[in-house]
């Protein structure tokens, strides 16, 4: 699958802001299962230092200041991505979530040291004195193939949490979500990392996209998709699993991945300062398009 | 033992010393003979005799006060502040000893760099000797910090504390890589003990420490290589609310280093700024000392804006150096202690020299289990805190604390260590004239140099007074000791002063004062006239209800007393007459109100807030100048001695205090050369003056009884010109001579018009705003102002009514109130702002369904 992403951050200010820094997780990642074939940041004012390099979990992080200042700032970023399908997971086979509790606590090659890394704690990721642990130990029980168990705790998640935009802020804990039982997917996010973790699973969020379809009959609406956040699980020989407590599935060709790292707090799309102005108003576009061999759309338009 | 078992010509003293027996004793080996080493100071010290002992020891901890030694927290109040206590008998080491020590505590420094490069670059560790869990669980392992240049991240000091148990081994309690404190008591100590101990000192040919600042100094100059010649260092403090602030203002002037706090700093141009009164001025090398977390809030903030914007970023790209960063704070924690051996035999390929008190971390199994069975016998930490923030000696904790701990512990054994517990050794120390045993906790430091590091000869003894095990923490402890490490050889001066090369051209005026302290200095000036306005006033009330019985009214205080509730100095009710209590009760509560202090704008708390800008700026005070506010901020003051005190206690006590202002006024206009440091001093005071007279004047001219002499003695009085009218027209009191005296006279300092002719000098004598011509808004009100007492009163024959005066006086004065609120918004604007606040901006939160 061919995808296009353009993704639009606007800050407006009231009166001209003197100087701006911003530091940004935007471009898509190059996987076994998928290529970034091109991509740009385009940003308006010109920033007047730019520098790109790679963070602790390997993601391409953009830095841009902005010592001109500006009274509005338009960032854009373009990528054209390829993404292949997944292997398909047979539930079942898969090994008992326990061996994969051990591996992580013993393993210290390669891919388990960074595994191990996702089964503590995390700014975002702090489950202490909850009961997070029993809800996940509910789906992963004795013996349990690490796959199926995770399919259990994805259909329960979804049955029982809601997507409720207005009941929580960025700052709403973990432990908060799972009793309020409402959030956006970034809080979904968080509360089933911490699930997995909180009996020893190793879990990372996922920073991205996703493809999403028009109503039936219906033109898609321009504009109106926004950044995403998902969960990957290791499990040794089958890699990364990754899957979407949002909107209840395993992934596969419809995410397009931008970051990944222990919570939101390693991999914000687009955070910055800015000195001397006062109020600011922020306009997020993100549009995700399927190219089909035909209708090749510009990167640039 | 007994005196008569010390060989003849050992300072009698030491006869009365009696160690215990199961300790290892610094100065008495197992027959009970002074080490070798220690005989010459036995020796030189019994040349100096008893008495002179006790009168020398007080000497020195009068030094250690004047000089503002302190340790603890200024915070809020100075309660929490500590005079830092000294004991003239040091440690003695000779030279063997000591190069064992040295040698460890070098290889431990050079460890600990390695450690930290290690975790925050390939990581082999995690692979080999460390169990990974204890870098990912780390609080302060801070993803953004992975990867940043070695080069410009060194370490550039380092502390190690040690004890000595039973069998003579010393022991690593804690290392200490981000900002080590007691580098500067170490080094106070010594200048204090060569004031008091000259010759002895002398004698035992003990090993300066100078020579190990002038490596830091060198090494920091290496660190730069962009402007090798002339690199501007900095030393980054936490700021006078921070515990050992006081270290980092002396570390600051004994090294030549501006004192900077971090929001001094600002990111441009992809390098790091000092913002000062001249704008911003670049820097090559910051000696990091402040403790601070959130040092870059573009990468680290979460939600606080505090910090270096775009920080690490420069030090990515290489254009600054941070020495002693935030990164070093890993290896403070005691959870790598257990660790040590086996990754020094990886990283370095070395046996560890020095080995750390055994420590068990409980996220293991096999440790946790040994814990637990001894549990009684050891101490319980943190083991992610910086070791020193937190710690249980389980055996003194009642049954219900020590079961909460123990839940504590099984609920997240990863989160704690557990160390065995030492008997440290034990020395003689002088305490109030008598000899006594104290255990040591001896702290020293190496310095960077390349990649290998420099013991200092020295270091800093902290001791107890019991076996007890002694909290980390610098503030802990009875008292400290000098450590003398002897020399085999004389031992040949160095300075840090006397370098050669002579300065390469002349500066007059050093205009790159940050601008925050400009804005203290200001603010100083300001609260010190304050305190010496309402000192005076309180100082008439005081006196006038002293001199009359408590049946005569005293009308004449009564602005005065209106004057200080308005600004909250005293309570804001005894502004309106109603509510002051009847002229009998007055008398009675009147000390009480005058010490209030539960109210920052009271008087009672003007004095910890004069003290505590003046130790903001404690780098740009003379030493004497200093003293001065220290016996100012000084804890025995009567005012706070928190019993009632009567009227003539209260009279005397401001009288002090109005003594140690004047003093300071006169050090200031005296000993201060021309520069921003006295012209903001100056025009804070020139502006608070303006300011209470303002408010004076206007309560006298609400309540005045006309031609009530008593009243204009007193105005004049509190004013500081009664003598001068008095001189002029002897007793003859009328308003109009009296009122001119205080107001339209330029040539009397403490009229209205002279503060206003000295800012318009002051404000004159101010660098520029960048583009700006003509007057500055500030200057234009003063100007303004001095126009109009122009017009008040032209010139001194001019033939003036007093009610026009009156009534040009009453309208200026009304325009005056909010004059001086707009000079300081505008000098605010200009000078202490730079750049504005900052703020993050909104989260982009992902929203997709």
């Amino acid at each position: 699958m061919l995808y296009q992403v353009s993704h639009l951050t606007r800050y407006v200010s009231e009166t001209k802001v003197s100087i701006g820094m911003n530091q940004m997780h935007l471009s898509p990642r190059t996987t076994a299962w998928q290529t970034c074939l091109e991509h740009e940041i385009l940003t308006t004012p010109g920033p007047s230092v730019r520098d790109i390099r790679g963070d602790a979990f390997g993601n391409t992080v953009g830095y841009f200041f902005f010592e001109s200042g500006y009274q509005s700032l338009e960032i854009r970023a373009l990528s054209r991505v390829e993404v292949l399908p997944r292997p398909r997971l047979d539930p079942e086979s898969s090994p008992a979530w326990e061996s994969i509790v051990a591996s992580v606590e013993r393993e210290r090659s390669g891919e388990w040291l960074r595994a191990m890394e996702m089964t503590v704690p995390s700014p975002h990721v702090d489950w202490t004195g909850s009961e997070l642990a029993d809800y996940a130990r509910e789906s992963f029980s004795p013996g349990k193939p690490v796959v199926a168990g995770l399919a259990a705790l994805l259909d329960r998640f979804h049955d029982d949490f809601e997507f409720d935009a207005e009941s929580t802020t960025v700052s709403t804990t973990v432990t908060e979500v799972f009793e309020l039982r409402k959030g956006v997917c970034q809080d979904f996010a968080h509360a089933f990392i911490a699930m997995l973790r909180s009996i020893g699973l190793p879990a990372r969020y996922v920073s991205g996209y996703l493809r999403t379809h028009a109503p039936e009959g219906k033109p898609r609406l321009r504009g109106a998709d926004a950044s995403h956040a998902w969960v990957a699980l290791y499990a040794g020989e089958l890699g990364w699993i990754e899957l979407d407590p949002t909107n209840r599935c395993f992934i596969s060709q419809d995410h397009i991945t931008t970051a990944w790292g222990r919570d939101y707090s390693d991999v914000n799309p687009v955070c910055g300062i800015v000195i001397g102005s006062g109020l600011h108003s922020l306009h997020v576009e993100v549009d995700v398009d399927e190219i089909t061999e035909s209708g090749d759309v510009p990167l640039v338009p | 033992m007994s005196s008569e078992m010390l060989e003849p010509g050992m300072a009698e003293i030491f006869s009365l010393y009696h160690p215990p027996g199961d300790v290892y004793d610094e100065l008495l080996d197992d027959e009970s003979q002074p080490r070798p080493h220690w005989r010459r100071f036995a020796e030189s010290l019994s040349d100096e005799g008893r008495v002179d002992l006790l009168d020398r020891w007080q000497t020195a901890n009068r030094l250690l006060r004047e000089n503002g030694v302190t340790h603890s927290v200024v915070g809020q109040d100075q309660e929490g502040l500590r005079p830092w206590e000294l004991d003239l008998l040091p440690v003695v080491f000779d030279q063997r000893e000591w190069e064992s020590i040295d040698r460890g505590v070098r290889q431990r420094a050079r460890l600990v760099a390695a450690v930290t490069a290690d975790l925050y670059g390939e990581q082999t560790l995690l692979r080999g000797s460390l169990p990974p869990r204890v870098l990912f669980r780390h609080p302060e392992y801070q993803r953004a910090y992975f990867d940043l240049p070695k080069s410009q991240t060194p370490l550039a000091l380092f502390g190690c504390e040690l004890a000595r148990s039973e069998s003579g081994q010393w022991w690593v309690m804690a290392d200490r890589s981000s900002a080590p404190a007691g580098i500067s008591y170490a080094v106070e100590n010594r200048i204090v003990i060569s004031k008091t101990l000259p010759q002895i000192l002398h004698r035992c040919q003990i090993q300066r420490l100078a020579p190990f600042f002038i490596l830091l100094q060198e090494s920091l100059k290496q660190l730069a290589r962009r402007r090798r010649s002339n690199p501007s260092i900095v030393l980054l403090s936490g700021g006078p609310n921070h515990p050992y602030y006081f270290e980092d203002v002396f570390l600051a002037r004994y090294l030549g280093y501006p004192l900077v706090e971090i929001e001094d700093l600002a990111v441009r141009k992809n390098r790091v700024w000092i913002k000062t009164l001249e704008g911003l001025v670049p820097v090559d090398v910051i000696l990091w000392r402040s403790p601070d977390r959130n040092i870059d809030p573009l990468e680290l903030g979460g939600f606080s804006p505090d910090g270096v914007a775009g920080l690490l970023q420069v030090l990515r790209n290489k254009n600054v150096v941070v020495a002693n960063g935030f990164q070093y704070s890993l290896l403070d924690a005691p959870v790598f202690m257990p660790f040590l051996p086996a990754i020094c035999r990886e990283l370095l390929g070395e046996e560890l020299i020095l080995p750390s008190i055994a420590t068990w971390w409980c996220g293991q199994r096999e440790p946790l289990e040994f814990v637990l069975e001894r549990f009684d016998e050891l101490v319980i930490k943190p083991a992610f805190g910086r070791s020193g923030s937190e710690e249980y000696i389980v055996s003194e904790l009642a049954d219900e604390r020590r079961e909460a701990l123990h839940a504590r512990i099984m609920a997240d054994p990863e989160n704690f260590v557990a160390q065995e517990k030492i008997k440290r050794s034990s020395a003689p120390c002088w305490v109030q004239n008598e000899l006594r045993v104290g255990h040591l906790a001896l702290r020293t430091f190496a310095v960077g140099r390349g990649s290998e590091f420099e013991t200092m000869p020295g270091g800093l003894v902290r001791v107890g007074l019991s076996t007890a095990p002694m909290p980390l923490s610098i503030s802990a402890g009875a008292f400290s000791k000098d450590v003398w490490v002897c020399a085999e050889e004389p031992v040949p001066p160095v300075s840090l002063l006397a370098r050669a090369g002579g300065p390469t051209r002349l500066a007059r005026v050093n205009l790159r004062l940050p601008s925050r302290a400009a804005d203290n200095l200001f603010w100083l000036g300001r609260y010190l006239e304050r305190l010496e306005f309402a000192g005076r006033h309180i100082r008439k009330v005081t006196e006038r209800l002293m001199s009359e019985s408590a049946a005569q009214p005293v009308q004449d205080v009564l602005p005065l007393i209106a004057c200080l509730a308005e600004q909250g100095l005293i309570e804001e009710s005894w502004g309106v007459r109603e509510f002051l209590p009847a002229r009998d009760e007055l008398e009675l509560v009147w000390p009480r109100i005058v010490a209030q202090r539960s109210d920052p704008q009271r008087f009672g708390s003007l004095r910890d807030k004069v003290y505590r800008l003046a130790s903001t700026v404690r780098d740009r005070l003379s030493d004497d100048l200093w003293r001065a506010f220290t016996a100012i901020g000084a804890r025995d003051f009567p005012l706070r001695s928190g019993r009632d005190l009567d009227l003539s206690e209260l009279s005397q006590s401001i009288e002090r205090l109005l003594l140690h202002i004047s003093s300071i006024t006169g050090q200031v206009f005296d000993g201060l050369v021309d520069g921003p440091t006295r012209w903001f001093l100056l025009i804070g005071k020139h502006v608070e003056r303006a300011q209470q007279l303002t408010g004076t004047l206007s309560h006298f001219l609400n309540q005045q009884a006309d031609a009530d002499v008593l009243s204009l003695v007193t105005l004049l009085d509190v004013c500081n010109s009664l003598l001068t009218y008095r001189s002029r027209y002897r007793s003859q009191f009328s308003l109009l001579p009296a009122i001119d005296l205080v107001v339209t006279d330029g040539g009397n300092p403490r009229s209205m018009r002279h503060q206003f002719e000295q800012l318009r000098s002051l404000l004159g004598a101010l660098p520029r705003r960048k583009g700006s011509r003509g007057l500055s808004p500030e200057e234009r009100i003063v100007e303004e102002a001095l126009v109009e007492l122009r017009t008040i009163l032209p010139d001194p024959d001019a033939d003036v009514e007093w009610d026009d005066y009156r009534t040009q006086l009453t309208d200026f004065l009304a325009r005056c109130e909010d004059r001086t609120g707009r000079i300081t918004d505008e000098l605010s604007a200009a000078y202490f702002i730079h750049t504005g606040k900052v703020r993050l901006i909104d989260q982009n939160i992902p929203q997709e369904r």
